[in-house]
């Protein structure tokens, strides 16, 4: 095996803004590497590292995809969830960072609803903090496992026209997807209600529409975000059967795009109102379930990475 | 009360074409004011030419009075209906007959009924029982909250498809803040406007007039007539956050013309209409706690009064509305606090307009175009014009002419007005939706 140079000199991976252009070609090439079947085997490269999985909120594709990942990499793993935690008898999000850091894991993967989360927790550990989702504000692994997928079927990410649908507001994998298919050249449009459009987006670096019939057109990736349910009973929009009109994507409309677009989705998905059951299953459109099988390779990645920029810190 | 109908020619006939010979038009879209043969058929308007220049047998030749004045039929923004839910106080049909008798060729509804607007399906079926009175035109406000309770959005984008023209709280205001901005942001992909009645529920809870002297010597609890302008304010910082498109309806006061003013002249889009009641009515009206009175808003001090006539000329206000608002006998005989709020106002809608023209407060231009032209661009209509191809929705009017406002002599099932007994100037000779006359003047 060549020796691998990720070209990233931080002990986390909080989000993906900043991060360099060939920083992510290199996740996306090692990623490919570790999504071949006949690399798909368990190795050593985290041999006695342990990885302590630490999640505020609910998951299920994002915690397990980290856990095999460590498995894969002979890490040793433990799996920390809000409702076991003693964050429930009143202890500080600091206080639990600190009593985990005693225990010397290498690896913390965090999720929490507030944003600033990770970095905040980054300042008060020793080990290296993967943010798994904080909030409102990134989810860079699968931003990156979306990349991976994109370039898996082998669509340039320069010049890509990508449309990001639906609840851009409240949306974590919609800031780290525009911070990456910016940085690699991709054209981003973002497209929802305006009461789930944030203010100065247009400044990240995208195009904002409102007219999902329109910004279809020339679409060469359409990716649909989760509207959470409590959002559509009048607050942020009406209902869900408006929103499933207006901006629900189905079998039908997704014929307005081009024709070799590919339709993906974080998960989990709402079938009946940001996407179609039909359309979700889709192999030849949908992407939903490369995502799903992508997403272990990439955390591999990520794992391997910051193990070695560790190694090169502390040289 | 029964009362016979006037002639109604609703009757589906086959299309003639109709001429309108040498009668003075007032249209402000071509700025006219011109004696003119205007030739309609087809529901739509065929020609206008100068006197006498449109000569063929096949049409049917309308010779007008002397005075007659035509003009584009009267476009009404703000009408309340009690159909569905209050029908022994009004129903559709006497509503649309009013209309007509009234000049008026379409006429916005508010959401307020029971139930309340905020579904498509209630938009559909009075949509569908609208057109098969063959009246006039109705519009329908689709409700902008859940209820109108001001606490969820309604289904804003599914009333627009299936008709609607605008979204409101109907007499209530869209108060909660938050809501507030997100139903201006979200009406930016619909592009209808958000329909104000603008009052701060905390400070005019339970009041039955302006504050002033008049309500301390009256001992009525007042509302002071800032809070227009208050709520008007705080909107107008969040048209700005979210270009929206938003009208102030029934504006009544000094203070709340001024704001919509300095919005127009910051370039937002913003719009606003009064009615007759404040234009020529103020609180000294109540000294004898006549419930005919009682509007919401109620009525001003004689000082917003004045500055709401100037603002009629200097294009400030957009338009005048009716604010007809029909209440039963029994609602308006009860002690001033208990009554309820509301006058009927299309029958006296082109009246009390003409009235400050010949009172030399507006010109004649001025007050046609607040009728007509004014709320078609509010609502973005394709009306309130008389232009070739333009549908042939037409009102003939003498504004020589007076009578006495009776409540009793109204074709709503109510007759609470509060022009009862006063002289009225200006008459309606006939109203013609879509090329049909829909009412002739006896």
């Amino acid at each position: 095996m060549d020796k691998i140079d990720y070209y990233y000199n931080n002990l986390h991976l909080l989000g993906i803004q900043g991060m360099q252009k060939n920083t992510i070609l290199s996740i996306l090439k090692r990623a490919k590497y570790f999504n071949d079947k006949k690399n798909n085997k368990k190795n050593t490269i985290l041999k006695d590292y342990l990885v302590i999985n630490l999640f505020f909120e609910n998951s299920t594709r994002t915690k397990a995809s980290f856990e095999i990942a460590a498995k894969l990499m002979s890490a040793d793993i433990l799996n920390i969830s809000v409702s076991t935690s003693s964050i429930k008898k009143g202890e500080t999000l600091i206080d639990t960072a600190a009593t985990l850091n005693a225990m010397h894991p290498d690896f913390l993967i965090l999720r929490h609803p507030n944003s600033g989360t990770a970095e905040m927790l980054s300042k008060h550990v020793q080990c290296s903090i993967i943010n798994a989702g904080d909030g409102r504000h990134e989810h860079p692994t699968q931003a990156l496992l979306d990349a991976a997928v994109i370039k898996d079927k082998n669509r340039n990410l320069e010049g890509l026209k990508v449309l990001i649908c639906g609840d851009i507001l409240n949306s974590r994998v919609a800031r780290s997807n525009i911070y990456l298919l910016t940085t690699m050249g991709a054209e981003v449009k973002v497209v929802g209600p305006p009461t789930l459009i944030p203010k100065g987006i247009e400044n990240m670096g995208v195009k904002v529409s409102n007219n999902l019939q329109i910004s279809l057109k020339s679409a060469d990736i359409v990716m649909i975000l989760r509207l959470q349910n409590e959002r559509m009973d009048g607050s942020e929009t009406p209902s869900k059967r408006e929103y499933y009109n207006f901006f629900g994507i189905n079998e039908e409309n997704i014929k307005i795009a081009k024709d070799n677009v590919f339709v993906m989705h974080p998960g989990p998905m709402n079938r009946g109102v940001e996407i179609d059951s039909l359309l979700a299953d889709n192999n030849e459109i949908s992407l939903i379930k490369n995502q799903v099988e992508m997403g272990v390779s990439v955390r591999m990645a990520c794992l391997e990475m910051l193990k070695l920029s560790r190694q090169n810190l502390q040289k | 009360m029964f009362r016979d109908a006037q002639t109604f020619k609703t009757k589906f006939t086959k299309m003639k074409k109709t001429l309108f010979q040498n009668i003075r038009v007032i249209d402000s879209f071509s700025n006219t004011d011109a004696q003119k043969d205007v030739l309609i058929g087809d529901n739509l308007i065929l020609g206008i030419e100068d006197p006498y220049s449109i000569n063929n047998l096949d049409f049917t030749v309308i010779k007008s009075p002397d005075n007659a004045i035509l003009i584009p039929g009267i476009i009404d923004l703000r009408v309340e209906s009690k159909d569905p839910g209050e029908t022994h106080t009004d129903n559709l049909e006497t509503l649309l007959k009013s209309a007509a008798k009234s000049g008026i060729t379409t006429l916005a509804c508010l959401p307020n009924t029971d139930p309340v607007v905020d579904d498509t399906s209630m938009v559909e079926s009075l949509s569908r029982r609208a057109k098969s009175l063959n009246l006039s035109k109705l519009m329908i406000y689709g409700a902008a909250s859940i209820g109108l309770d001001d606490k969820k959005m309604s289904e804003l984008g599914l009333l627009k498809n299936a008709g609607v023209v605008g979204f409101t709280n109907g007499n209530k205001p869209i108060y909660n803040p938050l809501l507030m901005k997100r139903i201006l942001s979200y009406s930016t992909m619909l592009d209808l406007p958000i329909v104000q009645h603008a009052d701060i529920p905390e400070l005019s809870s339970e009041t039955e007039a302006t504050e002033s002297e008049i309500s301390t010597r009256l001992g009525l609890r007042g509302v002071p007539s800032i809070t227009e302008a208050m709520l008007i304010e705080r909107d107008i910082h969040l048209i700005k956050l979210t270009k929206s498109k938003y009208h102030v309806s029934h504006i009544s006061t000094k203070e709340g013309v001024k704001a919509i003013e300095k919005a127009k002249d910051n370039g937002l889009n913003v719009t606003c209409d009064t009615s007759p009641p404040y234009m020529l009515l103020n609180d000294l009206s109540l000294s004898n706690y006549d419930t005919r009175f009682k509007l919401s808003p109620p009525l001003r001090s004689e000082e917003d009064r004045c500055f709401i006539e100037e603002s009629l000329e200097n294009g400030v206000i957009d338009a005048i509305s009716s604010d007809h608002s029909p209440q039963n006998r029994d609602s308006k005989l009860l002690p001033f606090s208990l009554s309820k709020a509301g006058s009927l106002g299309m029958e006296t809608l082109l009246s009390s307009t003409i009235s400050l023209v010949k009172s030399n407060r507006i010109s004649i231009k001025t007050a046609i175009k607040l009728l007509t032209l004014g709320p078609s661009k509010i609502l973005s209509l394709n009306v309130g014009k008389i232009l070739k191809g333009s549908p042939a929705d037409l009102t003939i009017i003498d504004i020589e002419k007076s009578w006495i406002a009776k409540g009793d002599d109204m074709l709503s099932l109510s007759s609470n007005t509060c022009f009862e007994g006063m002289p009225m100037q200006g008459k309606i000779l006939s109203c013609w939706k879509d090329g049909i006359e829909i009412y002739q003047c006896n």
